[in-house]
């Protein structure tokens, strides 16, 4: 399928998914109050519906074209009286915003910002229409939609990262099923300036639409948000889902409409059933919300406790598909984190162990904690891959000039600030005790922006001080806007035709060449037992090396090894000499080797050069042996 | 946003706050601009 057919293809889904929001906020009864509040509920909203009814006709063996098409009838259907009705009504404005551009120099300094933030979408969007590449796509979050569209149903699939909540994948599927995979990493770049419209909203309406633009900017324009806007990811929805959460909570402490409780619980359930790390996010938001409460626990703690645990359910009974499908195929509702008490089926003491003590950060003491922001802002090669995706530093810049105006901000100012930082800490706090991947944090670093945006625009307006706060905003975005251009224009070439897919592909994919030769040659019913972890290209059945599903002792003999082979139907074996470095691996390896030593494989391609991607970035690949034996 | 008095040397301290984490954020990447640079010829070179 072309780019451009693609493109229109998630444009009409996309706007389906919308139109149907619309109807669902309609069927509420809720006022929102602006065109941009009307038309993110209503994405919020649809979205989930396409990815809940992919998720049941997938799950029940329907997975083919005519399923995708399907989803658009019947969100069309949804939609159709949105279409036919008048334009979305609006209610109240914000009353409490206390700061429109005035100035000439406000003025242009918005401009600014909104012309940064039109440029890095301009380069996301270059790289959202090259051939998919980014790591996790090409293990998960394509892959696992490319094996269920091949297989023909979803399924429960114990790799690790398969089975999580996948609500922002059941649209790659809906893109594969449509022949595309340019669709996925569309609908994710889309989702990205539809957080950012999220974050504006939030902000502008509370505080004020400048310090709304800034935060919005200058999430945007970090290099985390786009190198996921180029991938099939699910951060940018997840984080779409964050922010629209909290918007929602505020709105119902604002105006007391229980309805928008109701829709806040709702979009907490789909953040964790877009990303694991949305539990994390459902505790945070949990404590948002027992701060607005506040001193009607003392007056009315079972009302409360009712409202609470209400908000809890529902949040939990929109992730319940998901985690009742785990806990029925896996024994772990979030399978496989919760091992030490569930005992999850394909996972073991061992694999648990190892994760668990995985860390990226420089430590776990209590001078770590304190000096999160500062380490993930100025020290970031202390984390794998830290200086390649850089997080902002207007968040460290700015917070402690946050602290300095506070008690020169307004009393509602401050309420919200400090409903906003302090959902940004419970998430930190829970992020920082565990894997301390510098993605993770966006939750915490996004809402962050917000105060960094307040604490911005009062120095910027304290005259002289101007300079340096401008500079250093704008310095922060044209280093976004830099690292936007060098990440996506190396795909410009392949995006206009200048450069072919299998040359782009080549370079960029790890073995790409070898998959290639794999899926030229071998029998349409091969079977292959691949160690690598990048599927998506593999276009032939496959079973991953993955050690949780290899359950083999050490001490086994290597018979065992050929039985379970046979028994699992492996025809071939892909391996490479990356894959015998991996420690974890060597007991399957040395079974493997014996076994081809005693002539049970025969070798039916050679590589000894084959072609190892370690940054797609900075060109970066080394050269390995690539072997396929066939099983006799 | 009120934006009454605050003292200059507070003024002054955070202006230098400001700067600092600036030098000090960039100065990590310090070594990517040779890798940019060699980047830039790259693509500027491809078909």
């Amino acid at each position: 399928m072309s780019v451009l057919s693609a493109l229109i293809l998630a444009v009409v889904w996309l706007s389906a998914a919308a139109a149907a929001g619309v109807t669902l906020i309609r069927l509420v009864g809720v006022r929102p109050a602006a065109r941009l509040e009307w038309l993110l509920l209503a994405l919020g909203l649809g979205f989930p519906l396409a990815s809940y009814a992919m998720f049941a006709a997938g799950s029940a063996g329907w997975l083919r074209p005519a399923a995708a098409w399907t989803v658009l009838v019947i969100l069309t259907a949804i939609g159709l009286p949105a279409w036919r009705r008048s334009r979305p009504g609006s209610g109240p404005r914000s009353s409490s915003a206390e700061h429109h551009a005035q100035s000439g120099s406000e003025w242009r300094l918005v401009i600014a910002v909104a012309g940064i933030v039109g440029l890095v979408a301009s380069f996301n969007l270059i790289g959202a229409l090259a051939p998919p590449t980014e790591w996790d796509s090409l293990d998960h979050h394509l892959a696992a939609p490319a094996y269920f569209v091949r297989q023909g149903r979803i399924s429960f699939v114990p790799y690790r990262n398969w089975p999580d909540p996948s609500t922002a994948e059941m649209w790659n599927l809906i893109g594969l099923l449509l022949g595309s995979d340019r669709f996925a990493q569309m609908i994710s770049w889309a989702m990205g300036l539809a957080g950012a419209g999220a974050l504006y909203l939030l902000a502008s309406r509370r505080a004020s639409p400048l310090v709304g633009i800034v935060a919005a900017g200058v999430y945007y324009v970090a290099p985390q948000v786009t190198v996921l806007s180029a991938s099939a990811k699910n951060d940018l929805t997840w984080l779409f889902f964050v922010f629209l959460s909290f918007h929602a909570l505020l709105r119902w402490s604002e105006e007391h409409d229980t309805r928008w409780f109701w829709i806040s619980a709702c979009f907490t359930g789909l953040a964790m059933a877009t990303k694991l790390h949305g539990l994390f996010w459902a505790v945070s938001i949990g404590m948002a919300l027992i701060m607005i409460q506040g001193r009607r626990w003392m007056c009315e703690p079972g009302r409360m406790l009712t409202q609470t645990v209400g908000y809890a359910l529902v949040a939990g009974a929109v992730v319940m598909p998901w985690w009742l499908r785990n806990l029925l195929a896996g024994g772990d509702p979030i399978w496989p984190y919760a091992f030490p008490w569930l005992h999850s089926l394909f996972w073991s003491q061992r694999w648990h162990e190892k994760y668990t003590t995985w860390v990226q950060g420089p430590g776990d003491s209590v001078a770590h904690y304190v000096l999160g922001l500062w380490n993930v802002t100025v020290n970031q090669s202390a984390w794998l891959l830290g200086l390649r995706r850089p997080l902002t530093p207007v968040v460290l810049a700015f917070a402690p000039v946050a602290a300095v105006s506070w008690s020169r901000l307004s009393a509602s100012l401050r309420w919200f600030l400090a409903l906003t930082t302090v959902a940004a800490m419970v998430y930190y706090s829970l992020w920082f005790v565990t894997y301390q991947l510098p993605r993770y944090l966006l939750p915490s670093v996004s809402l962050l922006t917000i105060p960094a945006a307040a604490a911005f625009w009062w120095m910027a307006h304290r005259r002289w001080l101007w300079w340096t706060a401008t500079g250093f905003l704008l310095s922060a975005l044209a280093f976004g806007a830099a690292y936007a251009a060098a990440f996506n224009l190396r795909m410009a070439p392949v995006v206009v035709g200048l450069q072919s897919e299998h040359q782009f592909l080549a370079r960029n994919v790890s073995f790409y060449e070898d998959l290639m030769w794999v899926d030229r040659h071998l029998p349409s019913n091969a079977r292959v037992l691949y160690f690598g972890l990048k599927t998506y290209y593999l276009r032939r059945d496959f079973l991953r090396g993955d050690p949780n599903v290899w359950p083999l002792d050490e001490r086994a003999p290597t018979g065992d090894l050929l039985h379970l082979l046979r028994a699992r139907g492996v025809t071939h074996i892909f391996v490479t000499g990356a894959d015998r470095e991996a420690g974890e691996l060597t007991a399957m390896h040395r079974g493997l080797g014996e076994l081809q030593a005693r002539g049970y494989f025969r070798t039916i391609y050679v590589n000894p050069t084959g072609v190892q991607v370690e940054s797609r970035g900075l060109g970066k690949s080394r050269r390995v042996r690539v072997e396929v034996w066939e099983i006799r | 946003m009120a934006n009454d008095r605050v003292p200059v040397w507070l003024d002054l301290l955070l202006a230098l706050w400001v700067i600092v984490v600036g030098i000090l954020f960039y100065r990590q990447f310090l070594p990517y601009v040779g890798i940019g640079v060699r980047y830039l010829q790259q693509v500027l070179t491809l078909p």
